[in-house]
């Protein structure tokens, strides 16, 4: 594998600053946010860089567990905190939480125990980057899916009301939003799917062959892969968009948007 | 026989305790300014906003009751009407022709894009959708405000005949004084958040 040097890297940097200036020449406006996304690539690849050298050279459980504890906390606070109307509360932040757990880190589990099968089944190489990539599908699915139910909640509070007045149950006034919040939720992962290998090459079948493994092996992987992410993305959205629809109702059945922010 | 409701000290932040008994041989006409909490009353009866307090059908309490049921039973009809799908069929699937006759409305007009109908027919068809439930008591915000006289006297016969075949109760929401004087009702008006008769 030919290996990058710093100088690689800072040439490409400035490929994001040229374009940068360009934004500033022209008056776009997106200078800031771009260098400021740039830097934080940096830094935070940098630093889970670090991290990983570290916990592969001290493959115990615990460094992984932690690992993925913390992974879990920080996914669960990005998919409230990316929605417009969020419940008010903790809450938000718990349902997120519940359907990463129970999406991404269960099948994530299963996965490295049944079909992996490394020993030890958590050893830090596939269990990370697995986690790292389910996670990051299923957050943003659950995310995109939320943020369809609230708003749709939202601007369609008075169909709801009417359904609940001719006495539809809560849940029968909210399916149609239910349905559409997990179909928005489930786009990127479809398109991915749809793509991969014609319009677009998997990144992380990339990475592998750009690192010299067998490009056979690389699609396997990315098949695995592709199915654990649509597989995590669509239950955590399920997990997540029920739990949501029962807190937009009190125990009468009455729409309660009052706990939106 | 019968039927009954009483509301017993219900009270919202926006409106004072609030009492009141009535019974399906009476007719119940709320008035009262634009803001006063008219509306906000009716939805707090269905059980739509939460105030506490008891409601209660022929002496039993709302409580007793699951929600969708109390809001089968205590069917509130809103001056603006909602829709969803793209038809009028896609909400109403249990109409008499005849109440459509009644309604100078033709049977066709369910089938037609719901954005295509007038506000006045979209009015009529929603309280042809309240009816299918065959609510005991309605409980109806302005259900005329936006008819001529001629569909404002017969959605006024299609109610009146609705509440003596099953025996419903009946508080109206309405502004209009000719109205108030064809129905022959109690009157109660609604002001600052305190309702007097």
């Amino acid at each position: 594998m030919t290996t990058l040097s710093i100088l690689d890297l800072v040439l490409a940097a400035s490929l994001v600053v040229a374009l940068a200036i360009l934004s500033i020449l022209t008056n776009m406006g997106f200078a800031r946010s771009l260098l400021i996304a740039s830097l934080r690539t940096a830094i935070q690849l940098s630093m889970i860089g670090l991290v990983l050298k570290f916990v592969f050279e001290n493959a115990d459980y615990y460094w992984v567990g932690l690992i993925t504890l913390v992974m879990l906390l920080l996914a669960g606070r990005e998919v409230n905190s990316r929605q417009k109307h969020r419940l008010k509360g903790y809450s938000g932040y718990f349902i997120g939480l519940a359907a990463m757990t129970s999406s991404s880190f269960l099948l994530t589990l299963l996965t490295l125990i049944f079909l992996i099968q490394n020993d030890p089944w958590y050893a830090p190489q596939y269990a990370i980057p697995l986690l790292g990539m389910t996670l990051g599908n299923a957050m943003n699915g659950i995310a995109l899916s939320l943020d369809s139910l609230t708003r749709n909640a939202v601007m369609s509070k008075n169909i709801i009301e009417t359904k609940l007045a001719l006495g539809f149950t809560a849940g029968e006034s909210i399916l149609e939003i239910k349905r559409e919040a997990i179909r928005v939720g489930l786009i990127p992962i479809i398109n991915a799917m749809v793509a991969a290998g014609i319009i677009s090459l998997p990144g992380m079948m990339t990475g592998q062959i750009l690192a010299g493994i067998d490009p056979w092996e690389a699609v396997k992987y990315q098949i695995l892969i592709m199915f654990l992410i649509s597989a995590a993305a669509g239950l955590g959205s399920l997990v997540a968009v029920n739990i949501t629809a029962l807190k937009l109702f009190d125990l009468r059945d009455r729409l309660r948007l009052d706990k939106l922010s | 026989m019968l039927n009954t409701l009483e509301v017993v000290d219900l009270s919202h932040p926006l409106f004072g305790s609030i009492s009141l008994q009535t019974d399906s041989s009476k007719n119940i006409v709320i008035i009262g300014p634009s803001g006063s909490g008219k509306t906000l009353l009716l939805k707090c009866i269905a059980d739509l906003v939460p105030a506490s307090g008891d409601i209660l059908f022929n002496g039993t309490s709302r409580y007793h009751f699951a929600p969708a049921n109390w809001r089968k039973t205590v069917g509130f009809l809103s001056a603006e009407t909602h829709w969803w799908g793209n038809t009028a069929s896609d909400s109403i699937y249990n109409i008499r022709h005849e109440d459509l006759d009644t309604l100078n409305l033709k049977p066709e007009i369910l089938h037609k894009p719901i954005t295509e109908c007038s506000t006045g027919e979209r009015q009529r068809l929603a309280l042809l959708r309240l009816l299918q439930n065959s609510p005991k008591v309605l409980l109806l915000d302005e259900p005329t405000a936006n008819l001529d006289l001629i569909n404002t006297k017969a959605c006024e016969a299609l109610i009146s005949h609705y509440a003596k075949q099953h025996q419903a109760v009946l508080i109206w929401v309405t502004h209009d004084e000719e109205q108030i004087a064809r129905l022959h009702p109690l009157v109660f008006a609604m002001e600052n958040g305190v309702l007097t008769q």
